[in-house]
């Protein structure tokens, strides 16, 4: 039973109206990427040339950094998963989605939120907490969204017609259920006000508690927001792409559930290692790096599973983009659970802490894994649901091929750069005079990151003219093709 | 195991609650660490001033934690403290940072006067060159004071003292400042031990170190000294007193090159000047101390190739004498012609048998010191 059955019996009205609410949370993240990846190239820039665009407080550097990280993260990525779940909920389900108008809701209020956070940030208004900067009002404008959003999902889940729960569900159930939980935890939203609320100028709504252990909260929350949310999330994605577009079953039901169980386990005892040096509790760092290392466990067993399914379908990326971005990225996601608990031990952390190797990092896990998966189920969903072939193929290639090798430059030059850093640091050298060192590197990230904008605004006009004016899809054998990602 | 609703649903939720129970939650309830013995509240405006700071991002590039490992990260030798958790039990939303970008702040306070922050936050530029800070010239007025409050809060009782004793030393700098030029020279003059005050450059004046010392000086002293060392780089209209104007005559003749030394290994107390022992070594240092005596004869204008020992103050002949007590310029001797071999010279080697092989080099001219 698929949703396509559904519509005839008067639930859906037009064919056109299915999975609307999907395609339009797609069509926001591809905006919200575009604005994301601008503010960085404005950012980058800055890095290297400081007094570009000096003196406008708005497009400061430290506000604009923030703006970057939200626009990418909540609306880009989060935005880009939300919109592929409403498409794969209802495939998996055997249902449409519980309510397609409340899911269309909670995409304008998403974007509202993000258009205040913009501004606020811009304004001046940061919680100062990585990741978690949107002020106390935003919050609960957040969480509101985020409820939603999970009790559709939910909803539909419940009321499914197909009863066997795909691994794909578990990750997206998880998911959802999880972002409100370590949201709410870690922005400490029950505690608003930074010193006195009636004194002027001291009211910021920051959530956030006294002393030390706010670290601790907010790096628990810093880091389950990429374990509990982005990466289970794309997971979620990549289980459902691989098998449908190469037509073959996963290779082990039992690792995905090992891998599904571990993940909840280990991902949300890492937080702690984000401040491994801090005077906080010795056994907190220790779970923190146990539970890093212990990431292999899920992060192996998932990566075994998508290519060993893939076995004798290799060919198949030549002929199905969404397949080529989705399997290069879990080529990223290797790397960056390789990177990961290495960095969590304390040797090695004692030389890459605090040094752009860690913003290398970042980029790998966010714009080189899930940017790449959630770009891969763009062009997936949008054609099949829109019944429309892709505009350009070509343009598309051209946008793979950017973002891949923009993202590498940016990857590459950062940690090496980041090396370097650690190392003079340890030889006793002042910051002042590495700072010297980060500037040829620096420059080599914006050219990098131009790429990667260039990328996005490719993207934005090739779905763009597919929607208004993509080649229909009009035979059985057209569509049969759109659903195995050709 | 059967993956149902509910399984997926409370066994997500219930394996998250209870490591985030295990972790934060129980940290949070035992671990209540006392105020360390540097810790102290915020007053009303330094709070004002740490939410500019929030607000404007700092913590993305300025950490505010040392590790054990970073002793030249905060303040250089000069102020470095390893964190305590019982440094920030008054501070609400920590801002410990996970990049370092710029030098470590958590040992800020009193490491530069007021008039330093000034400028710096204008275009931090103008006193660090290298910097690639951005401007925050659209901070003024209270804002800017309030900010530079908590930035001179930063590190508690520890910074309080450390301010206390720049405003004291400002205080007395000042009165001399107002007076006349000459109490202002002889007052910074007797801020430097007496066993520095006679010190010679080690360094001798070769065109090689003159040249090495202008590179040094143009990259990092002219927001403040000015390019043509009149003290009229764009920091200076920050700064009281003005900084030095390396070219009159009579500072260069009243500062020994060991007062020079003084100042630039460790600052010029109750001025901006600021310490750079942690940046340049003991080379660079006498090369911008030998650099310095050529500006009034115009250093810093002449082309490189004329940039000679010639135009060192103590070869004029009006000014060559020196002060008594002053400059006295470094000893005569050949020096230029040292380096060709110092193997060649009896004042360096004295004694043969240190040389390889025992013997000096044979080419080496008798007498004079080289080849």
């Amino acid at each position: 039973m698929t949703a396509t059955q559904e519509y005839s019996t008067g639930r859906v009205a037009t064919y056109t109206e299915e999975y609307s609410a999907s395609r339009a949370w797609i069509y926001s993240s591809i905006i919200w990427l575009a604005i994301g990846t601008s503010f960085a190239l404005i950012a980058a820039t800055e890095m290297v040339s400081p007094d570009f665009l000096g003196g406008i407080s708005y497009l400061e550097f430290g506000r604009i950094r923030p703006i970057h990280v939200n626009s990418v993260t909540y609306f880009w990525l989060s935005m880009a998963n939300i919109g592929a779940f409403y498409y794969i909920v209802p495939k998996l389900t055997g249902r449409p989605i519980w309510s397609e108008q409340l899911a269309k809701v909670s995409m304008w209020l998403w974007n509202i939120v993000g258009i205040l956070m913009v501004l606020t940030l811009a304004a001046g208004f940061s919680q100062a907490r990585e990741y978690a900067e949107m002020i106390w009002p935003l919050d609960i404008f957040v969480m509101i969204v985020l409820l939603l959003n999970a009790l559709n999902i939910l909803m539909t889940v419940y009321k499914r017609r197909e009863k066997k729960l795909y691994v794909s569900i578990w990750y997206i159930m998880g998911s959802v259920v999880w972002l409100p939980m370590v949201y709410a935890i870690g922005n400490v939203i029950w505690s608003p006000f930074v010193g006195n609320p009636s004194e002027p100028n001291q009211n910021l709504f920051s959530g956030s508690l006294a002393g030390i252990n706010d670290a601790t909260w907010n790096w628990f929350y810093g880091h389950n927001i990429l374990g509990l949310w982005f990466t289970t999330g794309g997971v979620a994605l990549v289980y459902y792409l691989v098998p449908v577009i190469t037509k073959t079953p996963i290779y082990s039901h039992l690792m995905s559930m090992i891998g599904f169980w571990s993940i909840s386990l280990f991902y949300s005892m890492v937080g702690q290692h984000h401040i491994l040096s801090t005077p906080t509790p010795g056994y907190l760092k220790l779970i923190a790096t146990m539970g890093s290392i212990g990431m292999f466990i899920p992060v192996l067993t998932f990566l075994t599973n998508i290519w060993m399914t893939m076995r004798g379908n290799w060919g198949r990326i030549y002929a199905s983009l969404p397949l080529k971005f989705v399997l290069v990225g879990t080529v990223f996601y290797f790397i960056t659970c390789v990177q990961g608990p290495f960095q969590a031990v304390q040797s090695f952390n004692r030389l890459i802490h605090f040094t752009n190797w860690i913003v290398g990092h970042a980029h790998l896990a966010l714009l080189g894994t899930m940017t790449t998966w959630a770009m891969g189920a763009i062009y997936y969903i949008i054609p099949v649901t829109l019944k429309r072939r892709i505009y350009s193929p070509g343009l598309a290639e051209i946008q793979f091929w950017m973002v891949v090798s923009g993202f590498l430059l940016i990857m590459i030059s950062l940690q090496v750069v980041g090396l370097i850093q650690g190392a003079e640091w340890l030889r006793g050298e002042p910051v002042y005079k590495t700072v010297q060192d980060l500037k040829p590197y620096f420059a080599v990230r914006a050219i990098g990151g131009s790429m990667v904008v260039v990328s996005a605004y490719i993207q934005a006009y090739n779905i763009y003219k597919t929607v208004r004016s993509g080649p229909r899809i009009q035979t059985q054998m057209e569509q049969s093709l759109a659903e195995v990602g050709g | 195991m059967k993956m149902t609703f509910g399984t997926v649903l409370a066994g997500a939720v219930l394996i998250v609650i209870t490591v985030v129970f295990m972790t934060v939650g129980v940290s949070t309830l035992t671990f209540q660490p006392l105020p360390s013995n540097a810790a102290r509240p915020l007053t009303d405006q330094e709070e004002r001033g740490r939410q500019i700071y929030m607000g404007n991002g700092c913590v993305y590039c300025h950490t505010q934690y040392v590790r054990p490992q970073d002793w030249n990260a905060a303040g250089g030798a000069k102020a470095s403290r390893v964190a305590q958790a019982g440094d920030y039990v008054f501070q609400k939303t920590m801002l410990l940072g996970t990049e370092r970008t710029g030098p470590d702040l958590s040992q800020e306070g009193g490491i530069h006067p007021d008039d330093w922050h000034r400028a710096h936050f204008t275009n931090p530029r103008y006193v660090s060159p290298n910097s690639i800070m951005p401007q925050f010239s659209f901070i003024q007025g209270r804002e800017l004071d309030d900010l530079i409050a908590y930035v001179q809060s930063l590190g508690g009782k520890a910074a309080d003292a450390r301010v206390a004793q720049l405003k004291a030393t400002q205080d007395t700098v000042m009165k001399a400042w107002n007076t006349s030029y000459e109490d202002h020279l002889a007052q910074i003059k007797s801020m430097v031990p007496p066993s520095w005050k006679d010190l010679k450059s080690a360094v001798p004046p070769t065109t090689r170190s003159l040249l090495h010392g202008k590179q040094i000086f143009t990259t990092n002293c002219i927001g403040c000294h000015g390019q043509y060392g009149d003290s009229r780089g764009p920091a200076s209209p920050f700064m009281k007193p003005d900084p030095a104007n390396f070219t009159r005559p009579e500072l260069q003749l009243a500062a020994s090159d060991g007062q020079y030394y003084q100042y630039l290994l460790f600052g010029l107390p109750g001025t901006s000047m600021p310490a750079w022992g942690d940046y340049l070594t003991v080379q660079d240092i006498w090369d911008v101390i030998n650099f310095l005596r050529t500006i009034p004869k115009g250093g810093l204008v002449v082309p490189d190739d004329q940039l000679t020992p010639a135009l060192m103050l103590q070869n004029d002949p009006v000014y060559g004498k020196g002060a008594p007590g002053g400059y006295q310029g470094p000893e005569p001797s050949n020096s230029d012609k040292i380096l060709d071999d110092p193997y060649c010279d009896e004042k360096i080697f004295p004694d043969v048998s240190v040389l390889p092989g025992g013997v000096r080099p044979a080419d080496c001219q008798v007498g004079t010191g080289s080849k």
